[in-house]
């Protein structure tokens, strides 16, 4: 054959990483990042103090905003910060444990690559316990629930909450969060729709105490009246929504009108009036007592408002509008030409303008069937409000998860310790099946170890517990004792904990199957991004 | 002839850079001997007061607002000195902790010293390397509540960043938002007949949504025109990174301003009457890109003091229509030009200088003139050739220049430019020529573009002292140039934005948390970028007509 010339595929300052080395490093990337937030699971958790890039200060316990802010360099590390995001996003809760559960995962596929296994095999084995895995949490270990149960639901929503800084006032959380999943659940010929993000909206004043949050039944934003002469409390209100303005609207195109003499001129100005003014008496022939608009509102068009005693807020966001057409039962109308009797508004029992710190805020109240809630945080500062929010967020999405698929498992470790005591009686030992079986085991010890209990021991007792026959046994996150979790009343939803254990393993498998890692970062002297892989970086 | 007032407002730092350069063109064209003549009417720009002490003061309808520690040298009360003598106090235990006063560089001594030379000296102050911050070189006093300084934040610091747009919104509600709108009402109060207000903020950082604040409620409050220039610094001090951490610091940061510009350009596309984005930069956003390039120019555009001088020139250029002592023009008939069929945005250009050589004749120039005359300072856009709506103002080229005198004519006779018997005409003609379908309206203004000391030479060695280029190597400094600047709108304008719906809409929402705590929500944000798809609607051909 030919003396074979090197070809030169790659760049030259390609850097690429090939073969076992990738994966053990991916491996110890992994375990990294969940060592940083191991920590923070359980009720004991210790909170982290962080300073984004930025210069801002975030303390929190969850896991997915403490790893948001951390900067990372290792591509296996970005991914696992992506699931913490992707689990926020999907179910709300169990950041922290789908990361230390990924990590983990990883970790113990250290031992087979290293014995030589291909990835391939520990890719099958793994995909074949989380399949049994999810088999188990459905059919055998979860149990239903009854969602007009209150005390229940109370139960499990706490357990939630008991982890988070916001522990201290479990019950008023539980409360805030349960109300307000049951006043935006909208039950729809069998189709449950629970729209947290755009029909309870959390709004944080820092003032007052902690105690004094609560849900309004109603909507709360921050606006005030736009003439001071217009009323700030209305009993029972008719409520108008609109989203135009109340203004003479120019023409968009170019216009060049000509007049002649000074009564046409007069009469230009009269038909802008008489425009105002029109749009006003529509208005008022419904008889309101408060317009809402998303728009402005011209002084004319305030002045006639006052005149029929309506009060009227303007330039109002979208989404609060949308809230406020749910909480009151009005419609929001375009064109006042097409005002209708039904689209006014009459679910309302209070109008009112408080001045609380040094802003106003109008509060739309005590309405009879609302379908959209303002949560009203108070708090010390801006930071406790924002871990506030962020746990509160949580028990929000527990108490959704649970109105979505209402079944339970035990929480405490219980629930990774039944599954684990199954699938370890269905293979052999020193087999990837058997190794995720183990994995499982990191939960409850890891939550032992944040409480300070001798591992070991607890473990072992623990263990035996399960082999015989008691699955709900798991380990108190506060002492560190292993109690019954079903007695206890630590309950946790199940769509939380099937999505940690797909997305752990599937993370974990997602890694292993990396074999090559390609750099081609250009070192551009002239900052204009040219790779795509560094475009793609900017798009965060 | 009565006077149309303006107020001018300015918010942040950059901002302040081109402002402080502004007046400072505006003062240093002052005559005093009362010998030369001026087409502007300064009584637009400037009011006239008295102090306490019954001596009379000019200073500029102006508000100012910077964060604290930005002004330096500058005393929040303008630098008209004020009467506040400071009372004895009759303890002598009184122990007094003072910061040591910032110090003051040449060229503000200077001025504190010999009021009346510093205009004409030719004294090289340095300015380039001792610029600080732009109150360095700025010229002017101002009247007492000229300077609003933001207290809550401080500038140039890394704990509590006011680079966000919402920040920007919560210190206008703050009792910061009622002082600067009752200062706002003072001087509006003085005016006798008003032609608008003037906005030039920072639209990268968290004084974009302080500046929206305040023009949300110039709409509501006064029915005046409202003409804005949302500004994108020239460079930032995080473009230039090398390791991997500060690239990634410095692409979070892009990200920010990125979000901070579309909800500028988005809300003032609803409130103002008419708003031209301008940078040095070609792309504006994702780093302010290669810098312009002009003719006879050689600036540095990480110097804030370079770059913001050129876009101060274009400002003043484009001023002059409506600043001029005839009052043919106003605000609201500019605006009410440009912005047909709801294209609010507009994009500007500028040539500085107009590069004709000394022996040559405008004509010649314009008719061996290949590229265009002006080059444009809008980010992300290119001035399209035809289908045009523009404003252009020409300055500083004297008649002289137009063509040569019959005898001499030779060729130029044979162009049909010859005709033009004056610079208006010859440039309409110009116009007329290389911009098909377009509607052009031109202003001319004999008086050249004054360079005097506080502008930075940044003009390359082969320029004369009138700004044209000459033909031998005597060595001159530039003391006045020619300039060329416009408005430009049309539908090239949709790709601009365009491009920055597109670029934004890459960015996902949720990695900026920090705009979610100070209280925008995503939906706020998508609804955001829709209506500024929808706003891109208006500069579409295919929907009019």
């Amino acid at each position: 054959m030919y003396g074979q010339q090197p070809i030169l595929v790659l760049s030259q300052n390609t850097k690429r990483e090939s073969g076992r080395k990738v994966q053990l490093e991916n491996i110890s990337a992994g375990k990294t990042i969940a060592d940083v937030i191991r920590t923070c699971l359980g009720p004991q958790a210790m909170l982290k103090m962080l300073m984004d890039p930025m210069g801002g200060i975030v303390m929190t316990n969850d896991g997915n905003a403490i790893l948001r802010e951390i900067t990372v360099q290792h591509p296996a590390a970005k991914s696992m910060i992506e699931i913490a995001r992707t689990q926020d996003e999907e179910v709300g809760d169990g950041t922290t444990s789908v990361i230390v559960l990924a990590g983990e995962m990883l970790a113990i596929a250290e031992p087979f690559l290293t014995q030589n296994i291909h990835p391939t095999v520990i890719i099958r084995e793994y995909r074949q316990a989380l399949e049994d895995a999810i088999v188990l949490l459905q059919d055998k270990i979860s149990v239903p629930v009854d969602l007009n149960d209150r005390d229940k639901m109370k139960e499990v929503i706490r357990s939630c909450v008991g982890t988070k800084y916001i522990g201290r006032w479990a019950d008023l959380a539980v409360d805030i969060a349960l109300d307000a999943v049951n006043t935006v659940t909208v039950n729809d010929n069998g189709r449950i729709e629970v729209d947290i993000k755009n029909y309870a909206k959390v709004e944080k004043i820092p003032g007052g105490t902690v105690e004094e949050s609560r849900v309004l039944s109603g909507v709360m934003f921050n606006k005030d009246v736009t003439h001071p002469k217009m009323r700030r409390y209305i009993e029972n209100p008719r409520i108008i929504l609109l989203d135009c303005p109340l203004e003479y609207k120019k023409g968009e195109s170019q216009t060049n009108i000509e007049i002649m003499g000074e009564q046409d001129f007069t009469k230009l100005l009269q038909l802008e009036e008489e425009h105002v003014q029109r749009q006003c008496e529509e208005i008022i022939a419904l008889k309101p007592d408060i317009v809402f608009t998303e728009k402005g509102v011209s002084d004319l068009a305030q002045h006639y408002l006052v005149k029929a005693g309506i009060t009227a807020i303007r330039r109002l966001r979208k989404t609060d509008n949308n809230r406020l057409a749910r909480a009151c039962g009005a419609t929001i109308v375009n064109r006042t030409e097409e005002l209708k009797e039904s689209d006014v508004g009459t679910g309302a029992g209070l109008f009112e303008i408080k001045k609380i710190g040094d802003e106003y805020f109008t509060f739309v109240t005590e309405c009879k069937n609302p379908k959209a809630c303002t949560i009203l945080l108070r708090g010390a500062s801006k930071d406790v409000l924002n871990e506030i929010e962020r746990n509160l967020q949580d028990a929000l999405h527990v108490a959704k998860n649970l109105v979505v698929s209402p079944r339970l498992v035990a929480g405490g470790g219980a629930a990774e310790m039944a599954v684990s005591s199954a699938l370890s009686h269905r293979a052999a030992h020193n087999t990837p099946y058997r190794a995720v079986a183990t994995a499982l085991e990191i939960i409850p010890r890891t939550l032992a170890q944040n409480c300070g209990a001798n591992t070991i021991r607890t473990l072992t007792a623990l263990r035996a517990r399960h082999a015989a026959g008691l699955a709900s046994a798991g380990i108190d996150g506060e002492t560190g004792e292993i109690v019954d979790m079903a007695v206890k009343g630590i309950w946790e939803p199940l769509a939380v904990k099937l999505q940690v254990y797909k997305t752990a393993v599937e993370t974990a498998i997602l890694l292993l199957r990396i074999d090559d890692i390609v750099s081609g970062s250009k070192k551009n002297k002239n900052n204009e991004p040219a790779a795509p892989a560094e475009m793609a970086a900017q798009e965060n | 002839m009565s006077t149309r007032e303006i107020l001018t407002l300015q918010f942040g730092h950059y901002s302040n850079y081109v402002g402080a350069h502004f007046w400072n063109i505006q003062e240093l064209s002052f005559d005093y001997s009362g010998t030369a003549t001026t087409d502007l009417n300064h009584d637009i720009l400037y009011r006239e007061g008295q102090t306490s002490r019954n001596e009379v003061t000019y200073t500029p309808r102006l508000l100012i607002a910077d964060l604290k520690g930005a002004l330096k040298t500058l005393p929040q009360s303008g630098g008209l000195s004020d009467d506040a003598q400071e009372t004895d106090l009759q303890w002598d235990t009184v122990e007094k902790i003072e910061e040591p006063p910032p110090e003051k560089n040449q060229y503000l001594a200077a001025i504190d010293s010999v009021q009346t030379t510093v205009a004409d000296g030719k004294k090289d102050y340095n300015l380039k390397e001792s610029v600080i911050t732009w109150t360095d070189y700025l010229y002017p006093r101002f009247h007492s509540r000229t300077v609003n300084v933001v207290n809550e934040y401080q500038h140039g610091s890394n704990k509590e960043a006011f680079d966000i747009y919402p920040t920007g919104r919560g210190v206008w509600k703050s009792d910061y938002g009622d002082v600067f709108s009752d200062n706002i009402r003072k001087y509006v109060e003085e005016c006798d007949s008003m032609q608008g207000f003037q906005i030039n903020f920072d639209c990268t950082d968290g004084f974009a949504g302080l500046a929206l604040g305040c023009i949300e409620h110039l709409s509501d409050e006064y029915t005046k025109p409202i003409l804005a220039y949302p500004i994108i610094a020239s460079h930032f001090p995080d473009n230039n990174s090398n390791t991997q951490e500060e690239r990634d610091i410095s692409n979070l940061r892009d990200s920010i301003r990125l979000v901070n510009i579309l909800l500028s350009i988005q809300e003032l596309s609803e409130h103002a009457t008419m708003y031209v984005p301008l940078c040095t930069g070609e792309k504006g956003w994702r780093k302010p890109g290669n810098a312009r390039t002009f003719d006879c120019l050689n600036y540095d555009p990480k110097l804030y003091y370079h770059s913001s001088a050129i876009l101060a020139s274009a400002i003043d250029t484009l001023s002059q229509k409506y600043r001029h002592k005839s009052n043919i023009h106003t605000m609201s008939d500019i605006c009410a030009d440009m912005t047909g069929y709801g294209r609010k945005m507009t994009a500007a250009s500028l040539g500085m200088p107009i590069a004709i050589n000394e022996s040559q004749y405008l004509i010649d120039y314009l008719n061996e003139r290949i590229q265009p005359i002006y080059s444009c300072i809008t980010p992300g856009c290119k001035i399209a050739n035809d289908k045009l709506f523009q404003l252009i103002t020409i300055r500083g080229i004297p008649e002289s220049y137009l063509k040569a005198p019959p005898k001499e004519a030779k060729a130029q006779q044979n162009l049909p430019a010859y005709r033009c018997n004056s610079v208006k005409e010859m440039f309409e003609l110009y116009f007329q020529a290389n911009n098909f379908l377009s509607a052009t309206n031109l202003t001319v203004n004999e008086q050249p573009l004054n360079l005097k000391t506080p502008f930075p030479q940044i003009f390359t060695k082969n320029l004369n002292k009138y700004g044209f280029i000459k033909n031998d190597n005597r060595l001159e400094d530039v003391e006045s140039c020619a300039v060329i600047a416009g408005y430009h709108n049309g539908t090239f304008l949709a790709n601009m934005i365009e491009k920055l719906h597109r670029d934004v809409s890459r960015i996902r929402f949720a990695k900026l948390h920090k705009f979610k705590e100070e209280g925008l929500e995503a939906s706020e944000y998508t609804e955001s970028l829709d209506k500024l798809a929808e706003f891109k609607d208006n500069y579409e051909d295919d929907f009019e007509l």
